[in-house]
């Protein structure tokens, strides 16, 4: 059971550094999916907190700028968002597609972005999906009373296992990540029920092309490691040659060693091989994505223009 | 504790009130607010019986702090309708039967409605994706389904309103009938009380102690600390039973709260009541108990060495041992055409009913000690609750209250007796509800099994005889282990016609969970061993597994395993309709394939036959590819 005495929730970020200054023993909160389920028996049991500061209505934390080039995204934008928003489903392919994976639409209501990158969880969906947007976050920090933003690349923020780059009362205020209009996305992840797996292996790739040669490829893996990470082998393997499945196949093989799990390796190596191969055969409009996306659409039609048209 | 203040709106009204600051907004409405059509099923996000609308959305509120409601909308199953008026949704889930023990539907009521506000043409495909986040364990979701479609199609004027009440008169059986379903717009609508959902005057919350060990001896038990906080009003230790301490649904020997050892990890050993539930918390984290660990069984094979005893004054770890004596195995083996001998495992199964175990109990005006619980089992619950609290019978009463999903899994009186020591205690009423994880640790889970068997056969498929010997795990208690024996023993040799039977099924002690009832009650763990066997000898005999089944199944006159004289059978009847209703394909189980019209097609594969992939040459023969 979690318990606190106070429960604040700051409307600005002015308003959160002015608050977090004064009480020293809180915790952040945004979505609170994840503390909830935490504060049980076999978990964190009964947890007690004096304070709680819910960051997910600070304003600053709610933007949504849609440039040609950028795209920013405020910490607390929730993946529902990502998974309705239509300018997202053409331009950000992948951020639907986790969508789709991430929990169910309830959830997906209440899960923010931010929370999920701040957690770092080995296993978390988000992380992979937002490495191949080569994305940029915002760390605001507070030094006499004076607020000081701070950009640096997602690799550079999550430093481990539930490690980020965030000291006393630091906040992610957002992540800026590339308009990948035209390119082909794809979003791989194992589990049955998808309303609640945990990644055992998750793959995000993204793909473009220039005429029949890879101009641009960017996989992103999940649920193997401390921290998810870019398969830089692998991308620059397949960047400039022709599409061709035998290609594709040579460059599944590079990045393998990048797995670290303890327990089911050679499993989990012979999904990651399957899911480069699938995710960029996918992301290249090929093996009926199309059909596999729809069926798990439900609420807008998903456009998935293929990288090439 | 501290408090906070709420405004909201909820189903429309305006609200102001003040509440404790930790509370989710699950706790606020039913707490609080007493909509209780709002249910915790899993208190993690993961079950979807405490769907509610936030401004629109529809969340689960067991993840969501109360204080992020503030100012916002909240809709619940009470605002979807009532009993006199209920939406399209709620007249349609009643249509179709959709609730069964109606738990998880207020919940899947709201996803519904979620998915139709969204998506008001919502395909089938559309509705199950977004309905994701909700579980149900009684219905297998397909009348959930059905009444999803149904609504959407009168919401469309696709369907008339008429669909709503197509129910059936019966005739002279209410099998088969589509008969209307009198407590569904209760379940519907959210307006039944589960035990967790009643409230009394001055009632109180009891919470309790838990073994964390497999098998200890319980050197003492500190209450000091958890004594001197604030509202606790009642503690009670197996001491405070004054009459004889114990209860099982066939063997009684399990104690009320653990005496002297533990036997398992979840065994109660305490139990406080409180004025919140956050005191009596407090109170039992504040206990202290000094153990000795013991050597602990987990493994029903070493039970049987009985080098280590769970029950010591039984001076064996046997529950239960069933033996069938029928004909002479020995005999008919040797005249048997073919034996097969195999094992067979089976593993510890949960019920998952989605209403946790709670309960509610007092001591009335009369000092009737009275009990409200989903028990499956009440007159029996009684009369051990008599013999437990020292009490003449017609001073006991159960209520059973609404059952949200049991599956066998609340037959046993495992936290009653807790209830009625504090009520007799405090003179209070106590309330009582467990979380999903305590559940889990603490109640029975059907038996896991290993079974031996030897089966021999004619020719023709005939068996001739059969050796079957089940050893079942019952773990720390009794439960319902010797009756699942008698089931295993008495249905696992199947519906047929063996003539030399020897059938031993045996139930031992260890400290994992207990063993009890669950669906089918011991009979699937052998007859699935049986069923196997009958496949596995399909195969040996290039039979097909529909006909070895016929050859031996029951007919009338025919003696059964435990030699009673059949009037009827129906076993060949109900393996006709199964055969037609899977579109079987006859042959034996190594040539699936041969006759299907759907194969050797372009675009089909072609039949398989022990696995090796088959041409048909020029010559008519079927050669390897």
């Amino acid at each position: 059971m979690l318990r606190y005495d106070n429960y604040f929730i700051p409307k600005t970020l002015k308003e959160y550094f002015d608050l977090t200054s004064k009480i020293k023993d809180c915790r952040i909160v945004a979505g609170c999916t994840d503390i909830l389920p935490w504060a049980r028996e076999g978990r964190g049991g009964d947890v007690f907190l004096k304070n709680v500061v819910d960051v997910s209505r600070i304003k600053e934390l709610n933007v949504f700028k849609f440039g040609s080039k950028k795209v920013l995204l405020g910490a607390a934008t929730n993946y529902q968002k990502l998974f309705l928003d239509k300018k997202i489903r053409k331009s950000l392919k992948v951020l639907p597609q986790v969508s789709v994976w991430f929990a169910d639409d309830q959830i997906r209501e209440l899960a923010t972005i931010g929370g999920n990158i701040v957690n770092a969880s080995p296993a978390g969906d988000g992380m992979p999906a937002f490495l191949t947007l080569n994305t940029k976050v915002t760390v605001a920090s507070s030094k006499n009373k004076k607020i000081i933003k701070q950009k640096m690349p997602l690799e550079k923020f999550v430093k481990g296992r539930n490690k980020v780059a965030l000291k006393n009362n630091d906040l992610l205020v957002d992540l800026e990540v590339e308009n990948t209009d035209g390119y082909g996305a794809c979003f791989e992840k194992v589990g049955h029920r998808r309303s609640l797996v945990i990644s055992t292996v998750c793959v995000s790739s993204l793909v473009k092309l220039n005429k029949n040669k890879f101009q641009d490829v960017r996989i992103a893996v999940g649920g193997v490691c401390e921290v998810p990470t870019r398969l830089a082998k692998t991308e620059k393997f397949l960047k400039g040659k022709s599409i061709d499945e035998n290609n594709i196949y040579a460059a599944s093989m590079l990045d393998l060693d990048v797995i670290q799990s303890r327990s089911r390796r050679e499993y989990r190596k012979e999904v990651l091989q399957n899911f480069i191969i699938r995710s960029i055969l996918k992301s290249l409009g090929k093996n009926n994505v199309e059909e596999v996306i729809q069926k798990f659409d439900n609420k807008v039609e998903l456009e998935m223009e293929s990288a090439h048209v | 504790m501290s408090n906070m203040e709420l405004n909201l709106t909820v189903n429309g009204k305006k609200i102001k009130k003040t509440t404790q600051s930790h509370y989710r907004l699950l706790d606020f409405l039913r707490e609080d607010l007493d909509l209780t059509g709002t249910k915790e099923g899993c208190g993690a996000g993961e079950c979807g019986t405490c769907s509610v609308f936030i401004n629109g959305k529809l969340v689960k509120s067991c993840l969501v702090p109360a204080a992020k409601a503030d100012g916002a909308k909240i809709e619940t199953v009470e605002g979807m309708g009532n009993p006199e008026k209920m939406s399209e949704i709620q007249k349609a889930f009643c249509a179709t039967g959709a609730s069964q023990c109606g738990f998880c539907i207020p919940g899947m009521v709201m996803a519904a409605t979620s998915t139709l506000r969204n998506n008001p043409k919502a395909n089938l495909e559309q509705i199950k994706e977004e309905m994701g986040g909700n579980i149900c364990r009684c219905t297998g979701y397909q009348k959930i389904f059905d009444a999803v479609e149904m609504a959407r199609d009168v919401i469309n004027k696709e369907k008339s309103e008429k669909v709503f009440d197509e129910y059936e008169k019966p005739a002279n059986s209410f099998i088969g009938a589509n008969v209307k379903r009198i407590d569904a717009p209760s379940k519907v609508t959210g307006r039944l009380k589960y035990a967790a959902d009643m409230k009394m005057p001055n009632m109180l919350h009891m919470q309790v102690l838990r073994s964390d060990r497999p098998h200890a001896k319980i050197l003492s038990i500190d209450l000091s600390k958890a004594k001197k906080i604030e509202g606790v009003r009642g503690i009670v230790t197996s001491d405070d039973v004054p009459g004889i301490d114990n209860f099982g649904v066939f063997i009684e020997d399990q104690p009320v709260l653990a005496k002297d050892k533990v036997r398992y990890v979840g065994e109660a050993i305490v139990a406080v009541a409180a004025d919140t539930l956050e005191q009596a918390k407090d109170a039992v984290n504040a206990i202290k108990i000094k153990y000795k660990d013991l050597p602990a069984l987990y493994d029903p094979e070493e039970a049987l060495k009985e080098k280590i005893l769970i029950h010591e004054h039984y001076k064996t770890n046997l529950v239960k041992h069933i033996p069938i004596r029928k004909g002479n195995t020995e005999e008919a083996f040797k005249k048997a055409d073919l034996i097969i001998e195999d094992e067979f495992s089976t593993q510890p199964v949960e019920h998952a009913y989605l209403e946790p175990m709670a309960g509610v109990s007092y001591v009335d005006q009369d000092g009737v000690l009275t009990i409200v619980s989903p028990s499956q089992n009440i007159t029996h619950h009684r009369h051990m609750m008599a013999k437990i609290m020292n009490l003449p019978i017609h001073k006991v009463r159960f209520i059973m209250s609404p059952v949200g999903g049991g599956f066998g899994g609340k037959e046993d009186m495992i936290y009653q007796g807790m209830l009625a020591l504090l009520a007799t205690k405090t003179r209070q009423p106590i309330k009582y509800v467990m979380t999903r994880e305590e559940d889990i640790v603490s109640t029975a889970k059907r038996h896991p099994s290993r079974t031996k068997y030897k089966m021999g056969l004619n020719k023709d498929g005939k068996i001739v005889a059969a050796e079957i010997s089940m050893l079942a795990d019952g773990g720390a208690y009794g439960c319902s282990t010797e009756g699942v024996m008698r089931k295993a023993a008495i249905l696992g040799a199947g519906p047929y016609n063996i003539e030399n039977l020897k059938m031993d099924t045996r139930g031992v002690y260890t400290n994992n969970t207990p063993s009890g009832a669950f669906r089918s009650f011991g009979a699937l763990q052998t007859e699935f061993a049986t069923e196997s066997m009958l496949d596995i000898a399909a195969e040996k005999l290039n039979m097909d597994p529909f006909e070895i089944r016929r050859i031996n199944a029951f007919v009338k006159g025919n003696l059964t395993h435990t030699k009673q004289e059949l009037n009827s059978a129906s076993i060949n009847t109900v393996l006709n309709e199964l055969e037609k209703l899977a579109s079987w394909e006859k042959g034996s189980p190594q040539s699936r394939g041969n006759s299907r019209k759907d194969t050797f097609s372009k675009d089909n594969r072609d039949a398989c036959e022990l696995g090796a992939r088959l041409k048909t040459n020029g010559n008519g023969k079927r050669v390897a590819r």
